[in-house]
């Protein structure tokens, strides 16, 4: 099998969701295809059945369609008004989840459910109850109150009803979108939205007890300005979510051939956004929210925080996430299943999709296997980006090779954060200090860079 | 009959007794060099033994023993409802096919949990051979006993965590006397293998390892475990190797 070369691992397990926020979840995957299909997806299932004591699950349900199309958006998503063509996506999903199903021991439980969009509502209540029962028929779910199943809202066709409606399905958290409040920035993306329909969603999760409400926004988007955001970062401090995501927008028309909708001249300067972003997260933090790192904020009485002082934060597909170790599952076109050192995923088109699902394959479209580099890399990259810390003794309990041999060969790589502050280094721990918090993408990259060199790849 | 792949034959010393490295818990143990030449000659190693591949099936005629040399197998009878009941495993360095001794036709079906090798050895032949060498012949006693001993595991009254405390004991033990890190160790078997094998539900098995590591007895990551507190467990195991 042919190894992952150079740095691509971090960069891989952003686009799986490993390690890094990955909302640009594009085509790029296709480069990091080992061959891995429905023979080793079996195998892994197995594999992590027989475990002494099963990972959890997670499942991860992409409902790719919108009723619109916002310029700034960088996902796999189709933008139809073909009801044909969703009824037989949710034929193949519901497909898909019976035959995946049966590779799973009936004792193991399911205390994560991920509904992702596209605009997951826009398929309707119905056709989300559908999916739902087809869940529960298929999957032992968890009774635990720590169960945690999720959607992404659209503030504009969302109501207060939907909120208490998707509750009684099981729901508990959402996140709701909102780039940017300022008419001038929603009209150059095509995103109008008012305010009164967000605080009124808000407050219906509150009332229906919703265990963990998100605002996401963005930083850098067209015609926005350092006073329009510290406008919409105030508000959303107001509104008071259990978390506020604050992100950069990345610009990459070629890529994602919506954003060439947007005119280069109508982005602000790297400079404004570096300053934006400063301005944000200070903000933030005198509202009283704690920063986790890269841009994901949450309040010390919210799932995410909790997990933290438990040592049980992980890096999921849309960010942080409550229940370390879990084994993702995941269903619908561009879906990503990780299990251990194994990581799969679906066909991103929604034609070879369900093709995949037709013809018995279960939409494994490619995969890949970590190698032992890169386990070792993104398991220290994964303990940084949560706890802060990676520990000797966490480390150990994984691998053969001593900590202090691993961090000797990381030297070169991570010198620079050292001197500068950003990182702390002594023989029973790497330590990540506030500064080093704020510019977590340069200590990622650091350890992306360390995959390239032969020492530290040929430690054994 | 599963694979019957390459075999190394007389020729080559060093695939055999004298310089295999479980040579001293296995058959040879005990006995002096000219038996040894004898065992050397006698034995048929198969080095290439895939994962999931039989090396016996219920119902076949004994072809004679089969010696571990390296990996781990299973030994199950499948019961008139068609459901699985596990009997042992084997170890390198312990024996295949004793179940075929006195009637002459394998009562377990025996699969490799993971890719492992094999000594072939004829019974007949080897019987006559420890007839005149005493060491053989006391060690082929010690290694039947060994697996009665072992039965013991999933008969009687015991709770689980008894249970499994006293399987995770024996395997340890077991590996130990083959020079292997009694404290931590891979396990080739899966839970369900594990359940049933002592009579306990799947889920109650990861349930039990669960506690067990909440306890701070074990530690258990995948199928890899690490003895923490051996008293403790040496504790909970005692009520079932009392018996």
């Amino acid at each position: 099998m042919e190894q992952l070369k150079d740095g691509s691992l971090l960069r891989l397990g952003r686009q799986f969701g490993v390690s890094s926020p990955p909302l640009g979840v594009s085509g790029e995957f296709e480069h990091f295809d080992l061959g891995l299909r429905v023979g080793a997806f079996r195998n892994a299932m197995r594999e992590a059945n027989e475990q002494l004591i099963p990972a959890r699950l997670g499942l991860t349900v992409q409902l790719p369609f919108c009723s619109s199309l916002c310029y700034h958006c960088a996902r796999m998503k189709k933008v139809t008004r073909n009801a044909r063509l969703m009824s037989t996506y949710v034929d193949a999903l519901c497909r898909e989840m019976r035959e995946k199903s049966e590779l799973v021991d009936q004792d193991r439980l399911v205390d994560q459910v991920w509904f992702v969009g596209g605009s997951p509502l826009y398929l309707g209540n119905a056709v989300l109850g559908r999916v739902m029962a087809q869940i529960a028929e298929s999957f032992s779910i968890s009774g635990s109150t720590r169960r945690y199943f999720f959607i992404e809202l659209d503030a504009r066709t969302a109501t207060p009803q939907h909120v208490a409606q998707l509750s009684m399905l099981g729901i508990n958290a959402l996140r709701l979108w909102v780039p940017a409040m300022s008419p001038s920035v929603q009209k150059t993306i095509n995103r109008q939205q008012s305010t009164e329909a967000l605080s009124s969603l808000v407050m219906a999760s509150r009332r229906t007890s919703y265990r963990d409400v998100t605002l996401a926004t963005r930083i850098g988007l067209p015609m926005q300005s350092l006073e329009s955001l510290v406008v919409d970062v105030d508000w959303f401090g107001d509104l008071g979510p259990d978390n506020l995501i604050v992100e950069r927008y990345q610009h990459r028309p070629g890529l994602n051939a919506a954003q060439r909708l947007i005119p280069r001249n109508l982005l602000p300067e790297v400079e404004r956004v570096d300053e934006m972003e400063q301005v944000a997260y200070e903000r933030l933090e005198l509202a009283g929210y704690h920063h986790l790192g890269l841009g994901h904020f949450t309040r010390d009485d919210s799932v995410l925080y909790k997990a933290r002082q438990e040592g049980n934060l992980q890096r999921g597909l849309l960010g942080y996430m409550a229940g370390a170790g879990a084994h993702m599952l995941g269903f619908g076109a561009g879906a990503v299943s990780r299990l251990e050192d194994r990581l799969f995923r679906a066909p991103n088109d929604l034609e070879s999709y369900m093709r995949s699902v037709d013809d018995g394959d279960l939409a494994i479209g490619s995969g890949v296997a970590l190698d032992r580099a890169q386990l070792r890399a993104s398991f220290v990259v994964e303990r940084i980006l949560c706890d802060g810390i990676c520990r000797e003794a966490d480390w150990s309990a994984c691998f053969d090779i001593s900590f202090d041999r691993y961090v000797e060969a990381l030297m070169p790589y991570i010198d620079r954060l050292i001197l500068d502050g950003k990182l702390k280094s002594d023989a029973r721990s790497l330590t990540l200090t506030a500064s080093g918090r704020k510019s977590l993408d340069e200590v990622v990259d650091c350890f992306e860079r360390s995959l390239s060199d032969d020492t530290v790849l040929s430690l054994h | 009959m599963g694979t019957k792949s390459p075999v190394l034959r007389g020729q080559d010393v060093d695939a055999k007794c004298s310089g295999c490295q479980v040579g001293h818990f296995c058959l040879a143990a005990g006995s002096d060099s000219e038996t040894l030449e004898q065992l050397d000659e006698l034995l048929v190693v198969d080095e290439c033994i895939e994962s999931g591949a039989h090396v016996a099936r219920r119902g076949d005629a004994f072809r004679g023993v089969l010696a571990v040399r390296r990996g781990c197998f299973k030994s199950y009878r499948i019961d008139r409802e068609g459901r699985e009941q596990v009997r042992r495993f084997h170890f390198p360095g312990e024996l295949i096919g004793l179940d075929a001794v006195s009637r002459g036709i394998y009562q377990d079906s025996t699969v490799a949990l993971q890719d492992s090798a094999t000594c072939a050895i004829d019974y007949q032949q080897l019987l006559n051979l420890s007839q005149c060498a005493k060491g053989l012949q006391q060690q082929l006693f010690r290694l039947f006993s060994g697996q009665l001993a072992e039965a013991q595991l999933h008969a009687g009254e015991f709770t689980a965590e008894e249970r499994i405390a006293a399987f995770v004991c024996n395997i340890s033990e077991r590996l130990a006397a083959r020079g292997h890190d009694a404290e931590q160790f891979e396990l080739a078997m899966s839970r369900n293998d594990i359940g049933n094998h002592l009579g306990l539900a799947t889920e109650t098995v990861s349930r039990v390892f669960s506690r067990l590591r909440s306890a701070g007895v074990l530690n258990v990551r995948r199928k890899h475990i690490t003895i923490l507190d051996r008293l403790a467990l040496f504790q909970l195991a005692e009520a079932v190797t009392d018996h």
